[in-house]
């Protein structure tokens, strides 16, 4: 028994050492719910020789985990989709304040986006909620038409309190349909008329693609990767009062000044052109956004242009606070649970 | 291979406890109390042990022989008494005890006990501190004359073998007492005898103390020196060999050292009412009244039918090594009464009883 | 002064469970009566939204999976026991396969299947991805603890009942009623294990359920731990749902066993040879080892095999195989953990008195704490300010520990409880010291049990999910959790090669230590007495 306990010890304190070894002190750990997070964070390392931790997540997922730190956080930067998550952060006391670079050439819809305390910077948007639909089929042309005859139990969404940019196309029906409580009638509306509810993106696109549903009202970066992954199957079309959804980027609070001007660097050069260009060209599938800066490439020609759509431009701060009333009110009511 | 050897047993002392000239007690056991969960056990012992003396625990199933054994062990804690050994303090029963392997004892088992995984070998050495224990278990097997089995395991030997090596691990920790539970229950009877002998010239050859649990009474007569009898948790007798044979204080007692019986019978008045018939007895310091009679076998005489005696029938007779065995029918006895000749019994007779080898119970004491 | 002494000796190990296991499970368990205690959440609500639909998804799913692994389990238990049959062998390797086996995994090789383009419509597809399909699912998981369960009943019943039957003529539709009364109470044991194993279940609702919307309870509680805004109370309250589930369904066996125990006593166990089967009885027996062993095994491992191999080698080269380098760091050290936690609680269970039987009640309790909660409560237990080991290796590892301890406890209780108290007390009579006896001979004479134990923990850990799920450090994903998150992206090829990876590294490792314990281990057994 020896023996076997002289191989073991060694051994077992191998791998303790290799498992809890703190890795060399990185220059910035960086939460990214974005695809082309790790791809951009890489040559920001290369240009500016600070080295970059990233770790990949699901906006939910993300969110949770900063969530649960609490003042303990592990984590310098953190981006992901979603201004009303970036407020609540903001609220509990999660994030720093006045992290918004100067000297950026922001676009007017970009200088909209930025908060009044700084709090977090916008990178570009999404359109929380499109239709994906089979190409040759047609869509609707605005939201209200979903609730007629012919898409009975035909479309599907996703559950807000599961898949993080859902939420604020739900605030935006609720928005566009006489606010909160009001616009709850919409959405009863919606369910009257057999809309379905998959957990995440992935389930709804699953769910299309097996011609369960005919319509998908997903994120318009999924949507558009989908169809450009399958060309010619499917269609992305943008209703009227889409819901915007802002790219966010969050500093965590109490960072040393080193990691702040590191941090600072970081935003800059997600920003800057070189790096748009090659998030736009390889970063699918959030590599399909708007760009909010004058100097960035325009966005991918398979998108539609937004400029002459009217947009929904939630108040993160209003609607990020009634979320979970909000996504309650939604599994008990719409769910039907 | 241990030859069996001739030697002198030496005499027990007549009275229990006295040393044979007047040297510290080996083991003192004093106002023992011992409970195992809800109930006591032992109550009361008082136990001591002469250094070299051999003392050998008897006692019905369950008066707690060997609970006493592994409280000098100190594998059970005590509620009260002392243990001494060699005049230091083991337990108080106040809590202050050392623990086993600070006790300088050590124990052979009834199933010996030998660590499975380990050759006879590594068995022994294990419990030899130091970096000598190779050497030491060399020596000490080739002693023993086990060297051979030195690289086997214990399911590689047999009984009569491994009892021997739990010996040889016993005495490798020099030890200043032998406790022994059974030692040799689990062997048959040839083997016994050998390892009897083993044993007994180990212990003399080297001086140690033993206290050893039996249940056979062969090792009443051929391993102890002193026998401390258990009845109930209590001690009922201490005595020699002699002493338990001559006046056994229990029926148990009595049956253990080969007598017969119980026989219903009464006394009543210096006469003891049995089979039908009066014999004269001394006094039993007693009331008169129903009670158990005991009658060794071989104190039985058998005289002719004219003579005075218990008259009886010869219902059966068996030749067993050198001797006829006899068993008679007597009146009003339901059970036969054995008794032993040189030669072949007649089909009547008269039997004849030394009174002093009748042992007589009240009703009331123990069974 | 002796009892204090004693007791101290005990402290450590009762100072482990009361800082490992108590003070998190109650924390966390507390929550909807002391809500102050959860770190501040984001204004989450304190019932969870799909709180009521995830008790009735999940009691009417488990009382379905339970119907079908308990009626299966025990006609397949009476066969393994009451009847001889070539196929035995067979039974027993895929029963042990599918314990071992991750239910995730399991899901994912369906899931490939399923996708394959044959098999993309019609109804089979439509019945997996349906209720039926993660009953049918839960039912497979969960068959290999009703036949366990149920094959100690059906040896123990004494072969005389049933020979009486026939000896006396009885009436075929009487006889099938007397059997059937023998056949309910062992039954009803099969049942309840099924149920209790369904309902703590957490791989297939996370794929299967995710897919169908369908709120199950177990998943629940994740989904209201991973997403924002976090739900502690809601989660602790939904964890308190589950653990009672869990917890009836415990008592209902032991009231179970009592009942039934009475019959057992009766009946004089000889043991005899098993009866040949009948020609009926043997197809079914056959058709239910292949279409058992085909359905939850083979055809699944195959796709699994098939999609990890399908980009060819250079795809396995360029594989991420990093989830598996992490999984196997974790494991190993959790593993060897666990074992000697195990092995200190299993002494305490063995030596008996009061410190025992507390023992036995709390090995026993955390059967019905599923690894999910005791995550959940790890997440908030060891985050206070100033020592946080959220987000760490080390809380993941200590989480594995933890989950895994008490089962290898109750694993590690017969082999102790056999072990022969003489051997201990002539080490301590003769002065070999603490140290050396533990090593030398304690160690020694349970190495076979530990180092099995050793291994089914390791297997656990490897492929564990709900605890990866909630404690995972950012950066070092575990195997499960990656395997999830491909599976949930429709990934199945990337899926499948890290599963493989995982399934590859569990065996490497088991066949080294097996290796090693024989070179380190002579074999022995133990002497017969004459």
């Amino acid at each position: 028994m020896r023996k076997l306990i002289w191989i073991l010890i060694p051994l077992l304190i191998v791998v303790a050492v290799w498992s809890f070894w703190p890795r060399q002190k990185p220059g910035l750990v960086f939460y990214s719910a974005v695809s082309y997070g790790p791809m951009l964070a890489q040559a920001f390392t290369k240009e500016s020789g600070i080295p970059v931790r990233v770790v990949e997540m699901s906006t939910g997922a993300l969110l949770a985990r900063v969530s649960a730190q609490g003042n303990n956080p592990q984590w310098d930067v953190a981006w992901f989709d979603g201004a009303s998550a970036a407020a609540g952060l903001q609220r509990a006391h999660l994030v720093a304040s006045g992290i918004v670079p100067r000297d950026i050439p922001w676009t007017d819809l970009g200088k909209s986006l930025i908060p009044a305390d700084g709090a977090w910077i916008p990178t570009g948007y999404t359109l929380a909620g499109v239709f994906l639909h089979p190409a040759k089929r047609p869509a609707p042309a605005t939201w209200d038409d979903l609730l007629q005859a012919r898409w009975r139990g035909r479309f599907a969404m996703n559950n807000p309190a599961i898949s993080g940019p859902t939420y604020p196309q739900v605030a935006g029906w609720l928005y566009s349909h006489g606010g909160w409580p009001a616009g709850q009638s919409f959405l009863l509306a919606l369910k009257a008329n057999g809309m379905q509810v998959y957990p995440k993106n992935s389930n709804t696109i699953h769910a299309l693609s097996q011609g369960e549903v005919d319509l998908a009202i997903v994120q318009s970066s999924a949507a558009y990767a989908l169809a450009a992954e399958q060309p010619g199957r499917w269609a992305v079309s943008i209703p009227k009062s889409a819901v915007l959804l802002p790219r966010v980027m969050v500093f965590a609070d109490h960072l040393s000044a080193k990691q702040r001007r590191d941090a600072a660097d970081f935003a800059r050069f997600m920003l800057s052109p070189k790096a748009q260009e090659l998030a736009m060209r390889k970063g699918a599938p959030d590599g399909y956004y708007w760009p909010i800066t004058r100097t960035a490439p325009t966005a991918d020609p398979g998108m539609a242009s937004t400029q002459s759509l009217p947009l929904i431009n939630l108040d993160p701060a209003f609607w990020g606070a009634r979320e979970s009333a909000i996504n309650a009110w939604f599994s008990s009511h719409i769910l039907g649970q | 291979m241990a030859t069996a050897r001739e030697w002198v047993p030496a005499v027990g002392a007549a009275h229990a406890g006295e040393a044979s000239d007047g040297a510290a007690a080996l083991l003192e056991v004093q106002a023992l109390h011992l409970r195992l969960g809800r109930k006591t056990i032992l109550r009361g012992i008082d136990l001591r042990l002469n250094p070299g003396e051999v003392v050998l625990l008897i006692g019905p199933s369950g008066s707690g022989k060997s609970s006493l054994l592994r409280a000098i062990a100190g594998l059970e804690p005590l509620e009260k008494g002392r243990i001494r050994l060699q005049g230091d303090l083991l337990d108080d029963g106040r809590g202050t005890a050392l623990s086993p392997e600070q006790r300088r004892m050590a124990m052979v088992f009834q199933e010996h006990a030998l660590w499975p995984h380990l050759t006879v070998e590594e068995n022994v050495q294990l419990v030899i501190p130091g970096r000598s224990g190779r050497e030491k278990t060399r020596a000490l097997l080739e002693r023993m004359g086990i060297a051979q089995l030195a690289k086997r395991r214990p399911h590689e030997i047999s009984g009569g073998q491994r009892q021997r090596v739990g010996l040889a691990r016993a005495l490798a920790v020099a030890p200043s007492l032998m406790l022994m539970d059974e030692p040799l229950s689990s062997l048959d009877v040839e083997l016994r005898e050998q390892l009897r002998l083993e044993i007994r010239r180990w212990l003399r050859e080297l001086g140690i103390g033993a206290l050893i649990v039996s249940h056979d009474p062969d090792d009443l007569w051929r391993l102890a020196d002193r026998v401390v009898v258990l009845a109930d948790g209590r001690v009922v007798q201490d005595g020699s060999p002699q002493n338990l044979y001559d006046h056994p204080q229990l029926p148990w007692i009595a049956r253990f050292t080969g007598a017969q019986g119980p026989f219903p019978a009464r006394w009543e008045d210096g006469m003891l009412d049995f089979a039908g018939q009066g014999l004269k007895h001394p006094g039993f310091g007693g009331a008169s009244g129903s009670g158990w009679l005991f009658i060794r076998p071989e104190r039985v005489e058998i005289r002719g039918e004219a003579q005075r005696g218990l008259a009886a029938v010869l219902r059966h007779c068996a030749f067993e090594r050198g001797h006829y065995r006899s068993y008679w029918e007597l009146p009003g006895l339901s059970d036969t009464l054995v008794a032993l000749s040189s030669s072949a019994p007649p089909a009547h007779a008269r039997l004849w009883v030394d009174p002093q080898q009748l042992f007589f119970f009240p009703r009331s004491s123990q069974e | 002064m002796r009892r204090y002494r004693g007791i101290l000796r005990t402290l450590p190990v009762w100072l482990i469970i009361l800082i490992f296991f108590v003070y998190p499970l109650g924390r966390f368990l507390l929550l909807p009566w002391f809500p102050h205690w959860a770190p501040e959440s984001l204004g989450a609500a304190s019932w969870p939204s799909d709180g009521w639909a995830a008790l009735r998804n999940s009691v009417v799913l488990a009382i379905a999976a339970a119907g079908l692994a308990a009626a299966l389990g025990t006609f397949w238990a009476w066969a393994m026991e009451r009847r001889r049959s070539a196929w035995h062998p067979w039974s027993e390797a895929v029963l042990w396969l599918i314990f071992l086996m991750p239910s995730y995994l399991l899901t994912t090789g369906w899931e490939i299947l399923f996708a394959a383009p044959i098999l993309r419509h019609g109804f089979l597809h439509d019945g997996f991805y349906s209720p039926v399909g993660i009953i049918v699912l839960l039912a497979a998981k969960a068959l290999p603890f009703a036949i366990f369960v149920v094959r100690p009943l059906w040896a123990a019943l004494g072969h005389e009942l049933t020979e009486a039957m026939r000896i006396f003529a009885v009436r075929p539709g009487r006889a099938v009623r007397v059997f059937l009364r023998l056949a309910i109470p062992v039954a009803s044991a099969a049942t309840v294990v099924s149920f209790i194993e369904s309902v703590q279940e957490f791989g297939i609702p996370a794929t299967l359920g995710a897919h169908l919307h369908l709120p199950i309870l177990t998943y629940s509680i994740y989904a209201a731990l991973s997403t924002s805004p976090l739900n502690f109370v809601g989660a602790s309250r939904l964890a308190l749902l589950l653990v009672v589930l869990a917890f009836s369904g415990a008592l209902v066996q032991i009231a179970l066993q009592r009942r039934f125990g009475a019959v057992l006593v009766h009946a004089q166990v000889r043991h005899r040879l098993p009866a040949r089967p009948k020609r009926s009885e043997a197809l079914v027996i056959a058709a239910m080892n292949l279409v058992v062993g085909v359905l939850v095994l083979v055809l699944p491992m195959l796709a699994i095999v098939r999609s990890a191999f399908q980009g060819g080698v250079s795809a396995l080269r360029m594989a991420d195989w990093d989830p598996v380098l992490h999984s196997l760091g974790f494991a190993l050290l959790a593993a060897s953990l666990a074992i000697l936690l195990a092995w200190l609680f299993a002494r305490s269970l063995v030596s008996g008195g009061v410190g025992g039987r507390a023992m036995d009640v709390f090995s026993m309790g955390n059967m019905a704490v599923p690894g999910l909660v005791l995550g959940a409560a790890y997440i908030m237990a060891f985050n206070l300010p100033g020592f946080s080991l959220y987000g760490g290796s080390l809380l993941l590892i200590l989480a594995y520990t933890a989950a895994t301890a008490p089962m290898l406890t109750r694993l590690l209780q017969a082999p102790m409880a056999q072990l022969d108290r003489s051997l201990g007390d002539a080490a301590r009579i003769h002065g070999v010291s603490a140290w050396v006896r533990w090593l030398d001979i304690d160690a020694a004479l349970l190495s076979r049990p530990l180092v099995r134990g050793w291994l089914l923990a390791f297997g656990t850990v490897m492929f564990e999910l709900p605890v990866s799920e909630l404690l995972y450090p950012a950066g070092k994903t575990p195997l499960g959790v990656a395997v999830l998150a491909l599976n949930n992206g429709e990934h199945f090829a990337a899926a499948a090669r890290l599963a493989l990876g995982g399934l590859a590294s569990v065996a490497l490792v088991t066949v080294v230590v097996l290796v090693l314990l024989r070179f380190a281990l002579p074999d022995y057994r133990m002497a017969v007495t004459q």
